[in-house]
């Protein structure tokens, strides 16, 4: 057998699943599968302690609805990102970020809650939530539901002892988003680097413009310094030139002498294309 | 463990078995029932050779817990073709010459089964986009991608001829 024996717990509801996770010890809970099953193989391989619950949570309903509400779109935890994909109502230029992330099967398997609190620090969809202002919203052990920014949750590296229940994009989307990422060669496909633009663009300038850095060594941050200065300006191809000098990735990475400033640097003016050309053909 | 009762539906054939909670639908197929058309190759969801449809969508096995998909709809590489005749993709990529070593194509197969249910005309970069899961060491991409878009073909004819 490749895993370890657990007790397997299938829990129909939100509060049954809540009362199994906080009460039992030694549990964690299966969201998609993709990172959890696999790192319980390695676990054992090596010989490591394991858990003696896993909770899976796909058989309850109330987390894998996508919905349309007032602020914005709200995406349960156990949403795939193939239900992603292929939902109108997600918008168009997310669903183009979301087809580049893994590969087929991962897409129909990962899910976005399993994705952003597994604590795999180069996972994708944490930089994008982050970009796009997300609020997550996580279910405590007394049965509250309370709320937190993607932002407020990866400053403090991702961790929770709650539940994540749903993931909020606020909206509707005038935002402008751009993605990149660069993927190590690797059938996992894990990126090296990502990044991730939005920004407001009413009157077709960048206005509070969120830039989210991830170097897939530690979790996604905020280049503030240049969302300042991008604020204000045109999004034209002409922007983009004359941003490019300014890019300083000491900013976000003190440790990048040599190619990766480079790299960097392209990986971020790419973005700006891609959000640019988004925004002509999509907004 | 205590071992449950699970209720697996396979290439529309109810199984019941006795889990504990922990193995995995690849275990399942290849040990418990002896569907090893699914094949073992990486187990750490790297490869898709151990790709199977859950409703219709390509999943890896080999990190799928087979306790998780009770009550769903799992379609093998043995459950693809009717009676003795070849599914349109397996005829495909017999005629398109699109197997070497054949070891990863139960997986590519299926993929592609799926691309078909859904875009029955597929471009290039659509197909690659669906296989893209799939490691083949014999490199023999360009033909599969022929034997996909041929597929397309077949089932095409087959749709206006019956």
């Amino acid at each position: 057998m490749d895993l370890n024996p657990f007790q397997y717990h299938a829990p129909q509801s939100l509060k049954e699943a809540a009362d199994l996770y906080f009460k039992l010890s030694q549990v964690k809970l299966l969201a998609g599968g993709t990172m959890l099953l696999n790192s319980l193989k390695t676990a054992k391989k090596k010989g490591l302690k394991t858990p003696q619950h896993i909770i899976s949570l796909k058989r309850i309903p109330e987390l894998k609805d996508i919905r349309r509400e007032e602020g914005g779109l709200s995406i349960g935890a156990m949403t795939t990102f193939a239900d992603l994909i292929r939902s109108p109502l997600v918008s168009q230029e997310l669903r183009n970020i979301l087809r580049q992330i893994g590969t087929t099967q991962i897409r129909n398997m990962g899910t976005a809650g399993g994705n952003l609190t597994c604590r795999y620090t180069w996972t994708e969809l944490g930089t994008v939530m982050m970009s796009l202002n997300a609020l997550l919203s996580f279910y405590n052990p007394k049965g509250e539901s309370y709320t937190e920014t993607a932002a407020e949750f990866f400053a403090k590296q991702a961790k929770t002892k709650d539940i994540l229940t749903h993931i909020r994009v606020p909206g509707p989307e005038p935002r402008a988003v751009g993605y990149y990422r660069l993927p190590k060669t690797s059938p996992l496909d894990v990126p090296l680097f990502a990044v991730c633009i939005s920004a407001e663009c009413a009157k077709g300038t960048f206005q509070d413009t969120v830039i989210t850095i991830n170097r897939g060594t530690s979790f996604p941050c905020r280049y503030r310094e240049l969302e300042a200065q991008l604020n204000g300006k045109t999004m034209t191809p002409e922007t983009i030139s004359e941003m490019y000098p300014l890019i300083q990735p000491q900013a976000f990475d003190p440790h990048c002498e040599g190619y990766k400033g480079h790299m960097y640097k392209i990986g971020i003016r790419d973005t700006l294309k891609n959000l640019i050309k988004g925004h002509r053909d999509h907004g | 463990m205590d071992k449950k009762l699970t209720t697996l539906h396979i290439n529309k054939t109810k199984y019941q078995l006795p889990l504990e909670g922990h193995e995995t639908l690849l275990e399942v197929l290849r040990d418990q029932i002896g569907l090893t058309g699914t094949k073992s190759a990486c187990s750490e969801a790297e490869c898709g050779a151990c790709t199977v449809l859950i409703d219709g969508q390509s999943v890896l096995s080999c990190i799928t817990l087979a306790c998780d998909v009770e009550g769903r709809d799992i379609l093998t590489i043995e459950g693809l073709s009717q009676n003795e005749e070849l599914h349109p993709v397996q005829q495909a990529f017999l005629e398109k010459g699109a197997v070497q070593c054949g070891f990863c194509i139960p997986g590519m197969i299926l993929s592609s089964h799926a691309l078909l249910s859904e875009n029955p005309q597929p471009e290039t970069e659509q197909i690659q986009k669906s296989i893209d899961g799939h490691i083949c060491r014999c490199a023999g991409y360009h033909k599969m991608i022929d034997a996909v878009k041929y597929a397309g073909e077949l089932i095409a004819k087959k749709e206006r001829e019956s």
